[in-house]
């Protein structure tokens, strides 16, 4: 039994007007952003348009200037660290060790979450992500798409209830992007998981049948979003993004 | 807390850690047997008892802190340059086990310098014959070099704030390494009981001018301001890192 007591009904993240200035400019301006249980959120926007930050915050591994910040109806902060328990990030670049083998990496991840799983998830994990031929070797042998995931297999053996990506599909080949943008998507639907992803595009042809919904970040602010109830074209997602685009 | 203990020894298979830390305990032996046999050459009887003093002073007073400073720069630092940095505030355990965990661990990477150390010192001094042997001398430098390391953790925990502070492990690689051989250098400034560094090294030094080679009179001196030290790097280390944003990205 959690001590944590969670709001009914409450959204998986709510973000209220939330604000985030670095030293030479701001990234984030009175942002608000709400994302319900189980849905899938897909966050794009230009480069230094504050995806980034905004993640991360989401996270607790920074602090906003201002504003709120709640995952499952509990507000973040500095001693937020049972409720971010529930919530897995996969950064930008790295999020996995180099010198273990890939097995090591996501029995480490699956060992060190609170939460009761399979004895089977890191294997399981593995095979969803397409890691079972290597296993054994080494992260640090790995390509680049490899790596990342490797990064995304760790974050899933947590057993999330909210997963938090970061450009998931860099380094990715298309067909494999589009497979995991699917099986991520879809796993929304069928095990209730909250995601949360920034990506510049969605690999083209991509036959998304779940229901999300994608906002345009630019200059710290939502200043777009949409609800996708079917696939998205790579175009519609390009054109969405230019109407946006200050340059 | 042990399942967190396992996986940080876990996480430094293959990095060379355990292995760096056996030969430097080796290799320190090594290097006090050669300045012991180099005395003899000026006349002194080479002796077990000035054998395990140089190697306390050397292994315990100066590499140990600068060996330990930077394997807990490699042990932190890697988290924030592999990107993994944030489990550490995601994992549900709080950051207070995480960081008692990695303490440990580097202890216990010292404690793998003292005992291959001491093992290394017991068979080099046999096999070159020295003279004098007693088990008491074992026993009382075996708890002086252990001693040593355990002060020299103590000044370890401050190198772990840098890194929280930097958030890589260049800075703090380059404080150990200051701090650990001016310590040394300045152990027997009048001045150097405030400064922290220079503890493991004035700890040696101690054990070295009493009279009995007594490990205990040596620790009666220093054991306040060391655990002191040790206390404030764990308690500062707990406010940065659970204050302080952490930057994901390598």
């Amino acid at each position: 039994m959690t001590s944590i007591q969670l709001a009914e009904n409450a959204p998986a993240i709510a973000c209220d007007a939330l604000c985030k200035a670095y030293r030479h400019d701001g990234a984030l301006h009175n942002l608000a952003l709400t994302v319900s249980c189980g849905e899938a959120y897909l966050l794009t926007g230009p480069n230094g348009s504050g995806k980034t930050t905004l993640l991360r915050l989401i996270c607790g591994l920074g602090w906003p200037d201002s504003g709120r910040i709640s995952i499952m109806g509990t507000a973040l902060g500095p001693l937020s660290t049972r409720v971010l328990s529930r919530v897995s990030y996969v950064p930008a670049d790295g999020g996995y060790y180099p010198n273990l083998t890939v097995i090591r990496n996501i029995d480490l991840a699956a060992d060190l979450s609170p939460r009761t799983k399979p004895p089977d998830i890191s294997r399981q994990v593995a095979r969803g992500l397409g890691l079972t031929s290597m296993l054994d070797r080494r992260a640090v042998a790995l390509s680049k798409g490899q790596k990342k995931r490797l990064a995304i297999a760790c974050a899933l053996a947590r057993l999330p209830e909210v997963l938090v990506l970061d450009e998931p599909f860099a380094h990715i080949d298309v067909p494999t992007s589009r497979d995991l943008m699917v099986g991520l998507l879809e796993s929304c639907t069928s095990q209730g998981l909250t995601i949360l992803m920034s990506t510049l595009a969605i690999p083209p042809q991509t036959a998304i049948r779940t229901r999300y919904r994608v906002g345009v970040l630019n200059a710290g602010r939502i200043t777009r979003e949409t609800t996708v109830d079917g696939p998205l074209s790579y175009q519609a997602m390009l054109s969405i993004i230019s109407v946006d685009d200050p340059q | 807390m042990r399942r967190l203990l396992r996986w940080e020894l876990i996480k430094l298979q293959g990095t060379g850690l355990y292995p760096i830390a056996v030969y430097a305990g080796i290799a320190g032996a090594g290097v006090c047997l050669l300045l012991t046999k180099v005395q003899a050459r000026y006349g002194m009887v080479p002796i077990w008892s000035d054998y395990f003093l140089t190697a306390l002073t050397l292994v315990g007073g100066m590499l140990a802190p600068v060996i330990l400073g930077l394997m807990a720069s490699f042990v932190w630092g890697r988290e924030f340059t592999d990107g993994t940095a944030p489990w550490m505030r995601m994992s549900g355990f709080g950051s207070s086990r995480v960081i008692v965990a990695k303490q440990l661990v580097i202890l216990i990477l010292g404690l793998l310098i003292a005992v291959s150390s001491i093992v290394a010192e017991l068979i080099m001094g046999q096999v070159v014959g020295l003279q004098g042997f007693y088990w008491e001398i074992v026993r009382q430098m075996t708890f002086a070099q252990v001693t040593s390391i355990v002060i020299a953790w103590f000044g370890a925990t401050w190198v772990s704030v840098m890194v929280c502070v930097f958030h890589n492990q260049t800075v703090p690689m380059a404080f150990a390494t200051v701090t650990g051989f001016s310590g040394f250098l300045l152990k027997d400034m009048h001045w150097a009981t405030y400064v922290p560094w220079t503890l493991p090294a004035r700890y040696a030094t101690l054990v070295a001018q009493s009279s009995t080679h007594d490990p205990t009179g040596a620790l009666r001196v220093l054991n306040v301001p060391a655990v002191m030290v040790g206390l404030t790097g764990i308690v500062v280390t707990a406010v940065v890192l659970g204050l302080t944003e952490i930057r994901a990205e390598r």
